[in-house]
């Protein structure tokens, strides 16, 4: 079974490039285009394997959408490893992100999607 | 002395405290005004005592009633007291006037009297006595300059001589000249020579008797002053010299024979006078030197003065015109100087503030700050600069200093307190550094979608690429990551501007970091022909932000494949040294001229020796390698030779930092 990927990313051409990326290791992915849209789908029917996720993103911030899932009673939901790829790289951002819940921190520019897709493994429920 | 007695006539006070007393003579005598006479209350007289004695200056010559009028200023004295208090009638004694009173008894030898002006009034006074004492002795009179009033004792002289036969007298008048003395006396000699009158008057008939070979002991003088107004005289208590030049009249004329006695006299009285011609001119000399030197004196004072006042005015100006707010404080903490710009700085109100209540206004202002606690250590010595004090919309810098002021050789500690209006510069730093940061991080956005399609480009996810697309696509992929490092630095250094190069603290190995580094580089530098050879033992450790530690080692790493020469050895050694890990960055590369190398840490600095190469860099590499060394509490230094290579030290703590 091919995993589920959230990619929450408002930025046409990142989330273009790293849906390519992803599909092309054979994940299937589901793409928000900003905050509300991925706590709509975080929420949703639809179950993740593993959220990939911006945090300047127009309707709610993705500080704002990790709140909502940190505060959420959905269990199952809270299981669901989120990490965040952001070109936000302050220190302060990491240690936000990662005390709200998210399992790691990416900066998008310094990263390659190789070492991203590596990433994203180490996640994956096996 | 003669002595002779008088009752009180009258006294009569003519101006405040100046009486005229007047006395009749018991015998005729005659006396000018210009003389003087001793007068001796008589019941002293008998005692002798000289402090019941006073010499008084007649004002009015003895008229034919005998009486003598004298004048005295009371200043309260016994004597003075005495005499006013004395009844009329009461007797007195009189002495005087003093000079020749009496022709000598030596009817053998002539007198030859010579008179000048108010002389003629001594030679009166000693016909009297000498008729009184029946003295008969043949006397001559040579006078000069009398004036009309003392004509009549001439003409009183001559009816003298024609009633008496008691003596013989000779009258000869006009300029006493040694001709007209020797037209008038034979045997000049022998005779014996009495002088009065002024003294110059005597003093030149003096030379004149000397000239012509009179013997000293032969003469005797009597020098008069105090011609003019008789009340002056009174006031200076100076009307006459009294006494004649030797001791007196008769015991002189006896002592006879002593012809060196008068050229002495004459001697001395020379010497006297160039002697004091020579005082008067030193001390005309001393006061004209003196008066030089207080003029020197008053002009050094007026320069000096003037230097003060424009050095003051100057300070003055500056202090005023600079932007900065200044103030001191004494060592007791309290306010002794502040500048006007202090007062705009803070808004506060220089006419309704005055200086000892300004500290109060100045705290006021900075209450919301940690200025007050500032202060406080500043009083307590401490050196040290505030450098953004942030309260009522405004930054300021503060500088805290304490000055030891040395005057007179002591010493004194003056606090000075110098606050800078940074707002402006602040502001735009600040909104600087924001922009910097919004721009970096939205260039970043684009940068990750071109780096991650290139990415999948290159490693053929969209099929095979021939040589040149591969080539075409690496170019592209390297310089956008050339690109994202620049943006990247570009937002270290606004952090480094900032201060918050943030770092989480941990113990980072080395080794693995430089193999993971290489790993990452291994296609570059085969690609640039250099090797890099790593020997670092396991298990060194420093403590460090794993990235920043990173950055670090890539940036040097980086550098030495960038500026290779084409091909080239890279050497990465470490080890521990106490508490620090030492790793060396050695290469054979193109090196640093020599005359750059103080240059090469300082921001946008590249050396030329590469910048004329096609190899890019942003001139920041170096400077946010230090930056981030020395917030590890570590440090870096290099040598270098252009083209044989160049040595990094890289010192970084191994442990957290006591």
């Amino acid at each position: 079974m091919a995993y589920q990927i959230l990619l929450c990313e408002d930025e046409e051409f990142v989330a273009r490039s790293y849906k390519r990326k992803l599909e092309l290791e054979g994940f299937i992915v589901h793409h928000a285009h900003n905050g509300q849209e991925a706590i709509d789908m975080i929420f949703g029917s639809e179950k993740f394997d593993l959220v990939l996720m911006d945090l300047m993103m127009p309707l709610k911030t993705g500080f704002e959408v990790l709140t909502e899932v940190v505060d959420s009673d959905n269990e199952s939901v809270k299981k669901v490893p989120i990490i965040v790829a952001s070109n936000l790289g302050q220190i302060a951002d990491i240690e936000e992100a990662k005390k709200l819940g998210a399992v790691d921190f990416v900066v998008k520019s310094n990263i390659s999607l190789k070492e991203l897709v590596l990433k994203i493994r180490q996640y994956l429920p096996q | 002395m003669e002595e002779f007695s008088a009752a009180i006539y009258s006294t009569k006070e003519v101006a405040l405290n100046i009486y005229e007393v007047t006395f009749k003579l018991s015998t005729p005598l005659f006396f000018e005004p210009g003389q003087s006479i001793e007068l001796c209350l008589s019941h002293a007289a008998a005692d002798d005592k000289r402090s019941d004695c006073q010499k008084l200056p007649i004002v009015s010559s003895v008229d034919s009633k005998n009486l003598l009028t004298v004048v005295l200023r009371d200043t309260n004295s016994s004597f003075e007291r005495s005499l006013l208090d004395l009844p009329v009638g009461d007797k007195v004694l009189i002495r005087g006037p003093f000079g020749i009173f009496c022709l000598p008894n030596k009817p053998q030898q002539e007198v030859v009297f010579i008179a000048g002006g108010i002389g003629i009034a001594s030679f009166m006074s000693m016909i009297q006595v000498s008729l009184n004492r029946n003295i008969k002795t043949p006397v001559t009179l040579l006078y000069a300059n009398v004036n009309s009033e003392q004509a009549l004792y001439v003409k009183e002289l001559e009816e003298i001589a024609k009633q008496s036969d008691a003596f013989k007298l000779k009258l000869v008048s006009g300029d006493i000249s040694s001709t007209l003395i020797k037209d008038s006396v034979e045997n000049i000699t022998d005779k014996q020579w009495f002088v009065a009158g002024a003294s110059n008057f005597v003093l030149s008939v003096l030379y004149q008797l000397r000239e012509m070979g009179v013997p000293e002991s032969n003469i005797l003088l009597e020098e008069i002053s105090g011609y003019g107004s008789v009340m002056n005289h009174v006031n200076q208590r100076v009307v006459r010299e009294d006494k004649p030049k030797q001791v007196s009249a008769t015991t002189t004329v006896t002592s006879g024979g002593d012809t060196s006695n008068l050229e002495q006299i004459i001697a001395d009285m020379k010497l006297k006078e160039a002697e004091l011609e020579n005082t008067k001119k030193a001390i005309l000399n001393i006061l004209e030197d003196l008066d030089e030197e207080k003029k020197a004196v008053e002009r050094r004072v007026e320069e000096r003065t003037a230097e003060i006042k424009r050095e003051k005015e100057k300070l003055h100006q500056v202090t005023k015109n600079i932007k900065n707010g200044v103030f001191l404080l004494d060592s007791e903490g309290v306010v002794i100087f502040v500048n006007e710009g202090l007062y705009q700085l803070l808004d506060l109100n220089q006419e309704e503030i005055l200086m000892p209540e300004v500290l109060e206004e100045i705290l006021a202002y900075y209450k919301d700050t940690n200025f007050k606690e500032s202060l406080t250590r500043c009083l307590n010595g401490e050196v040290f600069t505030l450098p953004e004090v942030e309260t009522q919309g405004k930054i300021f810098e503060i500088f805290f200093n304490n000055l030891q002021v040395k005057t007179d050789g002591k010493d004194d500690v003056n606090y000075f307190v110098l606050i800078t209006d940074i707002t402006d510069a602040k502001l735009l730093e600040r909104s600087k550094s924001e922009l910097v940061a919004v721009a970096s991080h939205q260039l970043r956005t684009p940068l990750t979608a071109v780096r991650g399609n290139i990415e999948m480009l290159i490693d053929e996810s969209y099929g095979p690429l021939n040589e040149q697309q591969h080539e075409l696509l690496s170019d592209v992929d390297i310089s956008t990551a050339r690109l994202i490092g620049m943006v990247n630095d570009m937002l270290d250094i606004t952090k480094i501007e900032r201060g918050n190069l943030d770092m989480v603290l941990e113990y980072v190995s080395v080794k693995e970091t430089v193999d993971s580094i290489c790993s990452d580089l291994a296609d570059y530098a085969k690609r640039r022909g250099v090797v890099i050879e790593i020997n670092i033992p396991e298990g060194i450790n420093v403590y460090g932000d794993k990235s920043r530690v990173r950055q670090v080692m890539q940036n040097l790493i980086d550098n030495a494949i960038k500026y290779s020469k084409g091909t080239g050895v890279l050497k990465v050694t470490g080890n521990v040294e106490g508490n620090d890990a030492k790793i060396n960055f050695k290469d054979n590369g193109q090196g640093i001229p020599k005359i750059e190398q103080s240059k090469i840490f300082n921001r946008f600095y590249r050396a030329s020796n590469v910048k004329n190469n096609s190899s890019s860099g942003s001139g920041l590499g170096l400077y946010i390698v230090k930056s981030i060394v020395e917030q590890l509490h570590g440090n870096i230094r290099f040598e270098s030779e252009e083209n044989v290579g160049t040595t990094f030290f890289v010192t970084l703590p191994t442990s957290e930092q006591q």
